[in-house]
Order: C-alpha cells, then structure tokens, then sequence
C-alpha cells in the first residue's frame, strides 16, 4: 500500500495508475485478461478420486428438529473461514443441545434429521463443514433448496427420507443404500428418495468442478 | 528557565512545574474508549470494582467498526453502551465518526487541555496544542476511574520546516518529506513541535493530517502553536474563548531538526513503511488496484475537497475500486450539502459511513493478497489494511 495526499489518491485512481493531478492521461489504466476465455479446465486438471460406495453405513445422531437453518449450523461470524479442515469444530454450534456435536461427532457418522434442513443462507460452509468432521451422510425428511445443491455439487451425500418417524435413537446403526434409497434400520426397512442420475454421477466423480 | 509547549501542558494539569524525564501525576480533561479496547476498558473497571471518576469528562467513541458489521466489535460496542448507560456516561455511537475528530470538533479537547484514548493516533490533537495520548486498556481505565494517570514528560523537539511548497503539494507531502528525513523512530520518546512560515499558514485540517503522522516517527506527539484560525474554531466548539498554550522564546529544545521543503513535489511512501518516501514522480506510472481517501490523517472536509476537484467530471479507472470515507458524520453532511457526494459517485467511488475505514481492521478500505492500493491513510504495514 501507498500512502498519498488526496489529490494524487484521486488522481491515481482516475488514470488506474500513480498519478499526479496536473498529469492525468487521456486514458486509464486498465488490468487486461491474461488467460484465454472459452472456460472448462484451465490448468489443473482432474484429480484422482477413490471409488465411492454406493451403500453408507454408520452410527446415528438424530437431531429431532425441522427447520434448521444454516445459522444454526455453520454461523455466520466463521464465514470468513475459507480452509474447510477449520470448519468442522463450528459445526452445529449454535444450535441449542448440539453446541458440542464437533467434539462428540466421529468421521463416518450419519446424521439423522427432519424437514427443510439447511434452510436459509446460500453458505456453502453448512456443508463442508460436515465433510470436515469426515461425516458419512446427512439424512433428512427434506433439505432447504440452496442447502440441498450445495450438497449435492460438493459431492457430500444426503438423502431424503424420514426416519424421525421410527424410533431410531442416537447411536443406532444404519445403513442407506443410495441407488435405491432403501434405509436399514434397527425398526426395519425405510424407504427414501435414491440418488438421481445427476447426484450421483457427481458424488461418483468426487464433485461438481471436479473434472 | 523557559517551558516548551508540553512542559506547560503538562506542568499545568500536575500542579506544578515540570521537566522532561519527570514521572508525573497527570490531570486529563477528557477519558475516551472506542469500540477498541473499549470492552477490555469495562472488563479492568468491573473485575476491579472501579467505578467512574467524572461521567461528564468520560466517553465512548466507536470509530474502528462504525458499520458494527463485525460480531466481535458489535459485542464490544454493546458492553461499552450497557456499562456507559449504567454510569451516564456519553456514547459518540457508531454514526458519529473518528473519536479525535470529535474532539477537536465538539470541543471535549481544546488548545492546552489533556485528553487519552484507546487511540494509537490520540495525539492528533497536537494539531490544536492540546496534549493527546493513546494507552492501553489499564491505563485508561485509571483515567476512567481516577481522572488521571502517570506519565513521563518528553523531551522536545523543534522542528523547523523552510522554504515554500511546490504549488499541488499538501500538507500530507509535508509530512511524509519530515517521516523521509527523520525516519520511523527519529522522534522516539520525543514531543515535537512544529514551526516555519508554511506551517503557521496551515489550516486545521492540513495541522491534523501532520500532527496524526507524528506517531509514525515514533513521536509522543507533535504540537502546532494554534493560530488565529484555529483557536477560533476551537473557541466555537467549546463554547467558551480559549487561550493557546506556546512555549516560550527562551524554551529548551533536545534538538533542533530543519527540515528543508522548498519547491517540495508531492511524496509516495511505499509499501510497508510510511517513513520510505519518494518523490511521486518516481514512480508515476505504477499500476494500482484500489485507492483509498479517508483516515484519521485525510478524512476531513478539506481532504474531501482536495479530492472531488481532481474527481470532478471525472471516472475511477475501469477495474480500479476508489473507497472513500469522511472522518465524521458532519464532514460527511457537509460533503452532501456541498454537492460533492454527488462528484464522488458520478465518479464510481465507494462512499463509506464516517469512521476509520480500513485502519485497524475496520470497516472499508481492506484489500486482499497482492492487491496493490494508493492511500491518504497513516500506515502501510504489511497486512495493515488487509493482506495487500
């Protein structure tokens, strides 16, 4: 950073340059494109992506609640975080019961909740954060709108299906089958949404940009 | 023997007679906290069991997060609101601006008085010959609780600034010529004060943008004689006529610097230290990114006025974000009522609430990795106002 009186502050930002107000030029400065347009894959290619499994089974968290926003799950004072591996101690931590689900969750876990999950905010963090505590699937009655593609591009698994129903509890084991959406419960089969075509063509290749 | 500015300052408000090295026993007319520091200002108070000295000498001034955008400053800001509304105590809030430009403008501070704040750049108000200070958070909740603190009275520094401007130099190239020649620490320890036919003439405003940058070479504080101007305007916002505190013909000075500003062009100081200065010719040519017009140093009308001629019928370059944000609310008003609102945004400029924008990790004026910025502000520090 430079430090100028105002009248070349002013000056420079009019030429997009330093500049001094007697000697403004005719035209400005201006940034020209350095990469060639068309979009796609620039540089970096695809990256490798482990096979995906098709049936997920872990140990469950119900959180017995509609409406969950995505205040309650990621805040908003951490949206400047942009590393997700700092994401997953936030994780629920402004929902009321759940402030310590972080520290209690373990990688591989499923959690087990109700309608419009994920409402609110465009916040891409209300996902990664789960993929950051290495969450297995996230399991809904329904996801809020936003919520539900930011999953889905990010390659994390969510199915839609009810299980509050049941008298599934924290700790049971469940396994869901995403091509079918069957869902294996200690009370029985449940039957919920399977992947689409496009959900899963992309959690198979590990995400959306991941060409 | 005769007293420099600051010996009769703060030999004034001890009660006796001082000299430079002496620990004294400080009255301070006006305790000041912003919205940083401010919260830790309440915490010393109340787990010490203090409570306030002088309600009507005491206030809040949130200037570093005015647009509150920031949970962590919001917080602050409301513990300093419920604690000054239990004691009574005067909140300048979110809407009001730079707390030493209120000071100067609403007259908590005039010519002589003593004033601290949670303000690395309180000592702007050398610009009125008052004595101004920034401390910690214990410091000031001493002043808060005890209307005083200790402090060591400075040796002083005469500095003489000779010779007459280029014509399109500001007062800011006069100060960044001084930071060139003294470096960042040639007044460490030092109170300087400020002398020579191009400084007399200095209006308030350009008195503020030096004396603000005195902290940038290390300085206690850098006093300007007032002149007829200058008390005058400080006489209207007190309300009561004020006499100017000078030093004496015979007064004694550490040092004496001359700084030599003849036919003087405008100065850039370049990334990551103030006191590295050029000649803005230099380097006339150099791509930026953004600019930005405002601070404690350049936000008052004046500044304000500086910048719309050169932006009048003019546009920010494409690509180029021009922030600009007045000190206070009235600078402000005054630039809508003045129409040059109107030119900042015919320009394109960004016009930011009243406050310190981008300094202390504020509202405007961040910028991010690589970003290269033109500023009027103070300090360039490697991620001072922002990672660029």
């Amino acid at each position: 950073m430079y430090l100028a009186s105002p009248s070349v502050v002013a000056a420079s930002a009019v030429a997009g340059m330093i500049a001094l107000p007697q000697q403004i030029p005719e035209s400005p400065a201006v940034f020209e494109a350095t990469i060639p347009t068309g979009g796609g894959t620039t540089s970096r290619g695809s990256s490798a992506v482990a096979e995906k499994p098709s049936k997920i089974r872990g140990r469950v968290w119900v959180v017995r609640q509609d409406n969950i926003d995505t205040d309650m799950i990621y805040h908003n004072r951490y949206l400047t975080v942009t590393d997700i591996a700092e994401m997953g101690q936030y994780t629920l931590d402004n929902l009321a019961g759940w402030e310590d689900f972080a520290k209690r969750a373990k990688p591989g876990d499923i959690v087990v909740t109700g309608k419009n999950f994920g409402a609110g905010s465009s916040r891409q963090q209300a996902v990664d954060c789960f993929e950051s505590l290495g969450i297995g699937l996230i399991i809904a009655e329904s996801f809020g709108a936003i919520y539900e593609r930011n999953a889905i591009n990010k390659g994390f698994p969510i199915m839609t299906a009810n299980l509050l129903a049941t008298g599934l509890k924290d700790g049971d084991h469940i396994e869901a089958d995403l091509a079918t959406g069957e869902v294996a419960t200690p009370e029985g089969l449940v039957k919920g949404t399977p992947f689409s075509e496009v959900q899963m063509n992309i959690y198979k290749k590990g995400g959306l940009l991941n060409t | 023997m005769g007293r420099t500015i600051i010996e009769k300052i703060l030999g004034s408000h001890a009660g006796h007679e001082v000299s430079p090295g002496e620990i004294v026993d400080l009255t301070i007319d006006a305790r000041v906290a912003r919205d940083f520091g401010g919260a830790n200002v309440v915490k010393n108070l109340r787990d010490n069991g203090l409570g306030i000295h002088d309600p009507a000498k005491t206030f809040f001034t949130f200037d570093c997060n005015p647009g509150g955008s920031d949970q962590k400053y919001a917080t602050n800001q409301q513990i300093c609101r419920v604690f000054a509304r239990e004691h009574g105590i005067r909140v300048f809030d979110i809407d009001s601006g730079i707390g030493t430009h209120i000071a100067i403008d609403r007259g908590l501070a005039v010519p002589g008085s003593t004033l601290v704040s949670t303000d690395s750049h309180a000592n702007i108000l050398g610009a009125i010959g008052a004595f101004g200070q920034g401390m910690g958070d214990v410091d000031i909740a001493h002043a808060f609780a005890f209307g005083r603190v200790w402090f060591k009275v400075p040796p002083s520094v005469k500095v003489v600034f000779r010779g007459r401007p280029a014509p399109g130099t500001s007062p800011k190239d006069l100060i960044l010529a001084m930071a060139r020649v003294v470096g960042a620490n040639g007044l460490l320890g030092y109170a300087a004060e400020y002398y020579g036919a191009v400084v007399d003439d200095l209006d308030l405003s350009g008195r503020v943008t030096m004396a603000s940058m005195t902290t940038e070479m290390g300085g206690i504080i850098g006093l300007f004689p007032p002149n007829q101007q200058v008390l005058d305007y400080c006489s209207r916002a007190a309300g009561r006529p004020i006499d100017p505190v000078l030093a004496d013909g015979n007064a004694s000075y550490s040092r004496i610097v001359e700084i030599d500003v003849e036919a003087l062009e405008p100065q850039l100081s370049r990334p990551g230290h103030p006191e590295d200065v050029v000649q803005a010719r230099e380097l006339l040519g150099t791509k930026i990114g953004s600019a930005f017009i405002g601070s404690c140093t350049n936000g008052r009308f004046e500044d304000m006025l500086a910048a719309a001629e050169v932006l009048k019928d003019r546009k920010v370059a494409p690509g180029v974000v021009l922030k600009i944000v007045p000190s206070t609310d009235e600078v402000w008003k005054r630039c809508l009522d003045e129409g040059l609102m109107k030119i900042f945004k015919n320009a394109g400029a960004l016009v930011g609430n009243a406050g310190c924008a981008g300094c202390a990790a504020g509202q405007i004026g961040q910028n991010g990795p690589g970003e290269v910025t033109i500023s009027t502000g103070n300090r360039n520090f490697a991620g001072k106002q922002g990672k660029g």
